[in-house]
């Protein structure tokens, strides 16, 4: 079993109280700038003592305040990869590979290294010093030394990892892997649990799609970056039909059933911006379409975001964008399924 | 004027001597003030500063009074007082480049499980030898500059 459990007093204003479980894969820690992400791998690495709470790696006993168990980073079996390079900057990369791996006899530690840069794809800079080797195989050969030395847990803190090589470190290790990002893509992707972080506490966890699809409050929508959060009322509730009518002021939205409530209640109502289409104002108007004047454009990576007067916005395609950025009337479609209540 | 060979030989021998017990204690003093907490380390920090502000033959006179005073005047003397003379700019120089290093290194080669004298001798020393060297150069000079100092006061001494 690997559970921790970690309570951290750091300043009058803040601490750290948290209790999760890991399991084999990947767990991403999810959260705003100083909600704790980084002291909790570094509780669980041992470089940082708590002041209360228990850190089991595989039923062994890491850290217990009770019976004043402290374990030292270097027989903790954590590979820690840091925030930042951390690759020693006077060996080459293959000097940084053998350094974990001096415990094992020379025969098997060769064959290891040999192994591991084949696996990471490091043959053409073996020979290379940190400084001169690329952002890519700095970061491969930072995961691939801590793997060498055959660690139970995997933490790595918030690095440009993509999809792949994210695969190819499962595919290279078996254990948990806790891995700090502020990637929601890349969690979606890769992780099998995300733990999402606000203050020092755990506001919510559980499958990456999930916790996205059904975020546990207004908060914790904003942590995760929906831009369409309505306050409104329930005006009607159909479970015959699953469906529900949502007023929200100005427009009114027809959604499924919510369970638990009751007419007039008063509701949050989170939309993510990908799921609403656009549409030309000449078109005409059906159930869940609302006219609002467009207010601003931004370019993004692969996406335009169009801001709507009322808060609104829906993220469009580069090609939707340029079909139809002369309309002089838009009218936006909320589908019913994705209205995701609060 | 000439220096007597018998002289020069013994500064040497005393500058040297004094040196390298100043950088097995002065490492091991400016590693502890930069990883460890313990009480008295801002008086530590604070009283290698002071040594180093001290005025070399000042420094001298009241090093050869206090040793003269306890011991007869030995070379064992004399390299006591180097070691006085040299720690505090050990300390000072070691202490600043090991804290100019990049924590994180450290950290990962503990993860990586290596014992603290591993990670010194690996890691944070080849990293920092340069200004260690000169800082190593710098109180070889200042001890046989000191030396000369109290064979000067103790030659006119009444």
């Amino acid at each position: 079993m690997t559970h921790a459990r970690i309570v951290k007093q750091i300043s009058p204003r803040f601490s750290l109280d948290v209790e999760f479980p890991l399991a084999p894969g990947v767990t991403a820690l999810y959260g705003p700038a100083g909600a704790g992400k980084t002291l909790i791998l570094e509780t669980i690495a041992g470089f940082v003592r708590p002041d209360s709470g228990r850190i089991l790696l595989d039923d062994v006993i890491l850290f217990d305040a009770q019976s004043r168990v402290h374990a030292p980073p270097r027989r903790r079996n954590c590979g820690y990869v840091a925030q930042h390079d951390a690759l020693f900057p006077h060996m080459t990369l293959r000097q940084n590979l053998v350094f974990p791996a001096k415990r094992f006899p020379r025969l098997d530690r060769h064959r290891r290294v040999a192994e591991t840069i084949e696996r990471f794809q490091l043959a053409d800079s073996a020979a290379l010093r940190p400084h001169e080797a690329g952002p890519a195989e700095r970061l491969r050969c930072a995961v691939a030394r801590a793997l060498i030395a055959l660690p139970k847990l995997l933490l790595i803190d918030q690095r440009p990892f993509d999809a792949p090589l994210l695969q190819q470190v499962r595919a290279a290790f078996a254990g948990p892997i806790l891995l700090v990002t502020a990637d929601l893509d890349l969690c979606c992707a890769a992780a099998d649990e995300v733990i999402v972080l606000e203050a020092g506490r755990i506001v919510q966890r559980g499958a990456p799609r999930a916790v996205l699809d059904r975020p546990a409050s207004v908060g914790i929508a904003r942590l995760l970056g929906i831009p369409n959060l309505f306050p409104g009322t329930i005006a009607a509730l159909d479970p015959a039909r699953d469906s529900s009518r949502l007023d929200f002021g100005p427009f009114a939205l027809t959604g499924p059933y919510i369970p638990g409530h009751f007419r007039g209640d008063s509701v949050w109502v989170a939309v993510h911006a990908e799921d609403l289409r656009v549409h030309s104002g000449d078109l005409e108007s059906q159930s869940n379409f609302v006219s609002v004047p467009l207010v601003g454009v931004s370019h993004r990576a692969r996406s335009v975001r169009l801001e709507f007067s009322g808060g609104i916005f829906a993220d469009v395609s580069r090609e939707e964008f340029a079909r139809q950025k002369d309309n002089k009337q838009w009218q936006v479609e909320f589908p019913p399924g994705a209205l995701h209540v609060l | 004027m000439i220096v007597p060979r018998y002289l020069l030989w013994l500064a040497l021998r005393v500058a040297g001597l004094s040196t390298g017990i100043s950088v097995v204690g002065g490492l091991w003093l400016a590693w502890t003030l930069v990883h460890r907490e313990f009480a008295g380390k801002r008086a530590l920090g604070v009283l290698s500063a002071a040594a180093l502000a001290l005025p070399s033959p000042v420094l001298c006179y009241y090093l050869l009074a206090v040793f003269a005073r306890i011991w007869p005047l030995t070379e064992m003397n004399l390299v006591a007082a180097g070691v006085v003379s040299a720690m505090p700019l050990l300390i000072r120089a070691s202490r600043t480049a090991f804290a100019s290093l990049d924590p994180n290194l450290g950290k990962a080669a503990r993860s990586l499980g290596a014992s603290g004298w591993r990670v010194f001798l690996r890691i944070e020393l080849p990293l920092e030898l340069r200004p260690i060297l000169a800082a190593i150069a710098l109180a070889f000079a200042r001890v046989l500059l000191e030396l000369a100092a109290a064979f000067w006061i103790a030659d006119r001494r009444p």
